[in-house]
Parts: C-alpha cells; structure tokens; sequence
C-alpha cells in the first residue's frame, strides 16, 4: 500500500504577503489587480480567509472584490516573490522523498511510501513538513495523507487551513460515503446535475450504484471512473519530473469533409478548450502546432513559436488559423483536426510592454479579463454555460 | 538555344538566383530557374512568386532561345563542375550541360510555363546610388516583425521627402530608423513597404558604387541595373504611425561604452529567464548596475561606469532586444535616452555621421 501527500499551501499570495507585513494579519487581504486604477478591472489572483469570509474568493472581478469589502487590504501581484518563496517550500518536501510532483506554484503530491522508515509513517512525516514550513517560511500548510492521490488531494481540502486529514487504507469507503458527488474528480455542472436526476446526491451513493448503471448513463469511460474514484481507487503514479510539455486536444469528423468552413469552427472550438485547460494550469504558452490528417490518412502537422506569450483565444486561434490555412492544399477531404500548445511556462510577472499599444493599457488585457471572466462562470455553471456565438449550434425552428 | 561560358559565370549566375527559388512549391515550375539568352548574354531568372530576380552573365550565343532548369540539380552540378568552359543546349524537352569530360542531360519543362516577371513602368522612375540603400536596409531590417499577426509589420517602411530618405522597421517592440540626404532627389513623395527579403536581395547582388534604377507599379517593386534585376511584391499600406512613439520627452540622457553595454548584457542574459528575458538595468550617478532574477536558476549582477545625471531609474528589458539593437550601433560610445520605466528608451550612435535611431520598449516589471 502506497503512502501519498498532498501538500497545498494556505492563502499562499495572502499569507505571503502578511508574512512580509505583519500589520496585514487579521485584516482582509486580497492580491491582484488595483480596485481604483484601472477602472475597477482586472480579478482577484488571492485572498486570505478573513477575505473570503466576505465572499471573496479567486477569480473573482476585483470590482466585485470592492464592492464586497471596501476596507480590505488590495495588493499588487508580486509574482517573483511568491516563486521564491515557492522553490523553498519544494526543496523542504524534496527532503522527505525523491518523489515530488508539482503541481502549480503552491501544492505537491508526494510519494513517502519509500521514507517511512527513515521518517516515520506518513502522518509523522506530514507533521514534520507542516513545521519545517512553518518554522523556515512562517506559513501554514494543508496535508492530506492516503493511499493514493485524490483521495489525498481531498483529504488536503477538507480543514483548510493549517489541517492535517489522514485517510487510513480500509477506511476510504467511509471517508468517501457522505461527501457530495462535486467532490469527485470530473464532475462538473453536467454530469452533477445528471447524477441528481439519478437521486446520486453523494459519493456513497455513487459506490453503491452498480457499474452497469453509471456506464450506462456516462458511457464505458467516464462512468467507470466514477465508480473506481468513488470507491476511492485511483493508481496514478507520483511523477516528479512530470512537466506538462504539451497541452492538446484533436477531433476526427464523423465523415471526411470538404466544408473548410466547419474545419475552422471545429478549431476555434478546440483552440477555446486547450487555452482554458492552460489557463486553467496557471501556465502560458509559447508554441502552437496544428495537426491536420487528410484522406485517406496524411497526417501533417505545423508548429510555429511566438515571441510572446499566449494565454487566450483570441491570441492563439489567428496563429492556428494561419498554420490551418499554410498546410492544407484544399485537395483532398479533411479527416482529424487538432491543436497543441507547448513551450509551456508559468505566467509570467513581467509583460513586454508595445510601441502601439495605447498608453497605459495591455492590448491583451481585455482578451485576458473575458477570459478570467469565461473561466469563472465555466467553474460555476459548467462548460457550456458560456459559448463564442459562432460555436453555438443553430437550432432552426421546424418548418423554415 | 546554345550557349558557351565560363564555369565561373555560370556558378555567380546560379548562386545569385539561388536564394529566391522557393525550397516547398505547390507551383513545380517554381523549382526551376529559367535561363535565356539575352543578345550576347545569358540570363538566369528564379522567383518564388514573391521576389523575382534575374541575373545577366556574359556568353558566347551561337542559337538564341530559352529553357527551365531544375534549380537544386544545377546549382549542385554546379559547385562540382571541373574548371572548364561550359557548353548548354536546349533541344527536345531536354537540357544537355557540358563542361570537360562531364555530360549532364537534364529533363526540362517548357520555358513558356514559367511566370511572368512584374511590369514595372522604369521609365516612370528615378535613380539612386545602391550604396545609400543598401546602407539603410542593413540598419534597419532587421527590426521587421517575423510574425504573421499583422503583416504590415513584416515590412520596412521606405520614405522619401525630398531630398530626405528614410528607412523604418519594428516588430511593435523594438524600432530601427535611419535617414540619409540624398544628392538628387526623385520628384514627389515615396511611400512603400518592403518584405525585408527583398531588400536582402539589394544588398546581396548590387554593388555599393551601382547606380539604381527604381520604379513601382500598383503591386511591385522593381530594382534594376544593366546586369542584374529584382522585383518583389509591394506590402498593403499604411504602415502605423511611428512618428507619434518615438519619444520627444526623453529627459535623462545616457552615454556608455557600447562595448562594455553590450557584454554586461550578455553575461546577464545567460541567467536570464528563457521566455523573457527579461534583464533590469539601474541608471544611477555615472553607474550603470545591471541584474537578472530568475526563479528556478539563480540570479546575476554586474554594473558598467555610464554618464548619467538624471534621477535613478530602474528599467526591464528584454536582454535579446538591447542585444539585437546594440549590434547595430557601431560608434565606440552609445547614447540612450529614457523617460520612466514603462517608456521607450532610445539607443544612437555617439560622434557618428549616421541619423540612425533605435527604441526598444521595457518590459513591466511586477514587483
């Protein structure tokens, strides 16, 4: 049986931050964009709990943040630090095992089966991580420890902040069985609503559903998912060296086809799902390849590399457009479309500023505050709630 | 047709189109070069659409004519040639290449399937020395964006005003202009943009002492002396207006060792991040103190004597950019002039003829 870690760092820009300024501690504070300048736009990129106990929470239009609580503390993001600060914390867990995933700036998985000997079980050892942070950084950290990563990643979930969740093996049923089905990994707005129709209002309810049902109504794939991660099985490995190199995703048509026309919707679509899975990984790219298969089974791909950083639709689809329209010959039918991004790096602090761009103002910045926007209310509502008008699909109404 | 030259004509001939022939083609006929015969000369012409240029080298005719060539094939049969004189003839479909012992037969296509080059009303043009131009061009090319996002940026902005010439170019993050007088001046104002390809092609088979002629049409532009031709299609204005970002406020002037600048630089960049980077530079009294912060490797700092009696000011750049720009400056001392940190800084030459300025945006720094 294997000994997991999730490790997730508290409020971390918030707590950062009142580290630096101890005055901060117990005041609301929220980092990111300035709620005055800028006319109010720009989001929420943190905030610490006594920010949140007023709504506050990520993402969030930091307008809305104001509005909410006028007498917090808004700070700049100070993005140089808070990566210091986060190499830190990582050497302290590479300490305790070779074996350590990074997730984003601020969480870890760890794989301790192989240390408990030297350091104790895993509880020892979580303990033992939560004050070397505290005692070197001055910052409180969530641990949850399991057999495996997501019941590890919830368990790290559940008593934020400063907790410590064990799931022992034989009890994950038992911690499982009360949670709502929105806890498990991959249900969102559509399949949630899709499992209270069913009457599954909570994990346990899902482990007790026989396979057959759920594949039914979620298909073979995602149906024995749920069933295996309600169970509390998940064997994914640790990874350490696993950096995201590409973030992709492709779509075969159900027939060949000549309609150019529907080959650039279908990537405007998927060019909006790979840039909100990057936005969502808190990461930029750099590169973009297209891939195009033509009949009967030519595959082509072009890859081009910018000088600059992309994050949004509205950046990466005229690049992708203009590879599309580079490789296809207008020869033969289309068979598979797809996209990837890669050169892969977090966002950066620093923005190269244009000659052109209009004084005091990013060019992309209102590219990148409806994407936030879009991303929020996609976290809300679920994937579909918000769509390009020329993705939605025309119902005409019968008899035109 | 049947022609006899030297082995080395026939290889400057070739090596001078070689550049336009298009490596991938949807057009075969583009892979080819087509050669000609021009009273006593034989002409050698490639284009990839785009850029056209052809290229006049002495023959001796004994039967006018003309007739494709695959262009790789005969610039690799070319460089092997032995040094002797080379006989070409055109008959049936097929070339057949000559030169000492070797015999080459090469299958060709029809000349009258290769396209036409550009009409360009010359009559209609001025003339200039290619010197000037070539002089502008390698100044500031460079700057152009690779980008296709806005295609007017892969362009080099060419003005003339009078007797006042211009060059500028920028990816909208980094500028290059550079003027010259001009001793004859064409009649009325000159307004094109140029793929910074074509201009290559000026600089590479012009001699600095050719007198040009120039002309345009709607679409083209054609260079041409007795010898050697290039015309290249025209980029849709109107180019941005960069007028209005080159900086009239820069109040803190600059002057440092281009050398020293250029070196600190580059030690910097070594540790600078990889996706920007980026570099800050701190003008200070008569110090320059460079450093670099980069999460996951480590940092750097370094500082050069500068005149500078402004108030201090801390700017982040894109080391590639200040790099790339500072090439370009070829005076001992440069001067930079800056504002604030999130305004253009100017680089120019010091105690150097040449009006040549560069800009280069910072980079914002959140800290």
């Amino acid at each position: 049986m294997r000994t997991i870690l999730h490790a997730d760092m508290d409020a971390f820009f918030a707590a950062v931050e009142a580290r630096e300024n101890p005055a901060l501690v117990g005041s609301p504070v929220v980092v990111g964009a300035d709620p005055r300048g800028g006319g109010g736009r720009g989001v929420v990129a943190a905030c610490n709990y006594e920010a949140r106990k007023y709504g506050i929470h990520s993402a969030m239009p930091i307008s809305e943040a104001y509005r909410r609580c006028p007498g917090a503390i808004f700070l700049p993001v100070r993005g140089e630090l808070y990566s210091s600060v986060s190499s830190r914390i990582m050497t302290i867990l590479e300490g305790y095992t070779e074996l350590v995933e990074k997730l984003s700036i601020d969480e870890a998985f760890l794989d301790v089966t192989g240390s408990t000997r030297l350091f104790g079980d895993g509880v020892a050892i979580a303990r033992s991580i939560k004050r070397e942070i505290f005692e070197h950084e001055k910052l409180t950290v969530s641990v949850g420890v399991a057999p495996n990563k997501f019941l590890a990643k919830l368990a790290s979930e559940l008593e934020k902040p400063d907790g410590l969740v064990i799931v022992t093996h034989g009890r994950e049923k038992e911690f499982l069985r009360p949670l709502p089905v929105s806890r498990l990994w991959g249900v969102g707005k559509k399949t949630g609503d899709r499992l209270f129709e069913l009457g599954i209002k909570t994990i346990g309810d899902i482990a007790a559903s026989p396979l057959n049902r759920l594949e039914r109504h979620f298909g073979a794939v995602h149906g024995g998912r749920l069933h295996r991660l309600a169970n509390g099985e998940d064997d994914r490995a640790v990874e350490p060296g696993r950096e995201r190199k590409q973030i992709g995703r492709e779509t075969t048509f159900d027939s060949d086809t000549d309609d150019r026309e529907r080959v650039r919707t279908t990537l405007l679509g998927l060019t909006e799902e790979v840039a909100a899975r990057l936005r969502h990984k808190g990461l930029a790219a750099r590169t973009v390849t297209l891939k195009l298969r033509v009949a009967p089974f030519d595959t082509l791909t072009r890859r081009r590399t910018l000088d600059r950083s992309l994050t949004t639709t509205e950046a990466i689809y005229p690049v992708a457009l203009q590879l599309f329209e580079a490789a296809d010959r207008r020869e033969r039918p289309i068979r598979l479309i797809g996209i990837s991004l890669s050169g892969l790096h977090e966002r950066l602090p620093e923005h190269q500023l244009g000659l052109f761009d209009a004084p005091g103002k990013d060019p992309d910045d209102s590219a990148t505050q409806v994407a936030s926007a879009i991303d929020q209310i996609t976290h809300r509502f679920g994937k579909d709630a918000v769509q390009r008008g020329k993705l939605i699909k025309r119902r005409l109404p019968a008899g035109e | 047709m049947k022609v006899k030259l030297t082995r080395d004509n026939f290889q400057k001939g070739l090596s001078a189109v070689a550049a336009t022939i298009p490596a991938r083609t949807t057009l075969p006929v583009l892979s080819n070069i087509l050669v000609d015969t021009v009273g006593d000369m034989l002409r050698v012409r490639g284009t990839d659409l785009d850029i056209s240029v052809s290229v006049q080298t002495p023959a001796e005719v004994e039967r006018q004519g003309a007739i494709t060539m695959p262009a790789k094939k005969v610039a690799e049969i070319a460089r092997e040639l032995p040094e002797a004189p080379v006989d070409l003839e055109a008959s049936g479909g097929r070339v057949s290449l000559v030169c000492g012992n070797a015999k080459f037969r090469l299958n060709s296509l029809p000349s009258d399937e290769y396209p036409s080059f550009p009409e360009v009303p010359f009559d209609d043009g001025w003339t200039m020395s290619s010197g000037e131009l070539q002089k502008l061009s390698a100044h500031t090319s460079f700057a152009a964006s690779n980008e296709e996002s806005r295609p007017i940026l892969n362009g080099v902005l060419w003005q003339v005003r009078g007797t006042d010439m211009y060059m500028v170019a920028t990816n909208g993050h980094r500028l290059a202009k550079m003027a010259v007088k001009l001793d004859g001046a064409p009649s009325g104002d000159i307004d094109l943009i140029v793929p910074p390809k074509a201009l290559h092609q000026v600089e590479r088979l012009f001699g600095a002492e050719e007198e040009l002629r120039i002309a345009r049409s709607e679409s083209h532009l054609g260079f041409r002396t007795d010898r050697v031709e290039i015309y290249t299609r025209l980029i849709d204005g109107p180019y941005p207006n960069y007028e209005q970002v080159l900086p009239k406020d820069n109040d803190k002037d600059c002057v440092a060792d281009t050398a020293e600048l250029t070196s600190a630089v580059k030690r910097m960049s070594i540790v600078a991040s990889d996706q920007t980077h980026r570099v800050k530079l701190s003008f200070g009294p008569e110090r320059l103190a460079l450093a670099v912060q980069t999460p996951d490797l480590g940092e750097a700092e370094d500082a050069i004597p500068i005149e500078y009696s402004g108030e201090p000011v801390e700017i982040g750049f894109n080391a590639a950019y200040l790099l790339e720009v500072l090439r370009y400056i070829e005076s001992d001392e440069v001067k930079l002039t800056l504002k604030a940190p999130e305004r253009p800084v100017t680089l120019e030459p010091v105690g150097s003829d040449d009006d040549y300025i560069c800009l280069v945006m910072p980079l914002r720094l959140l800290e």
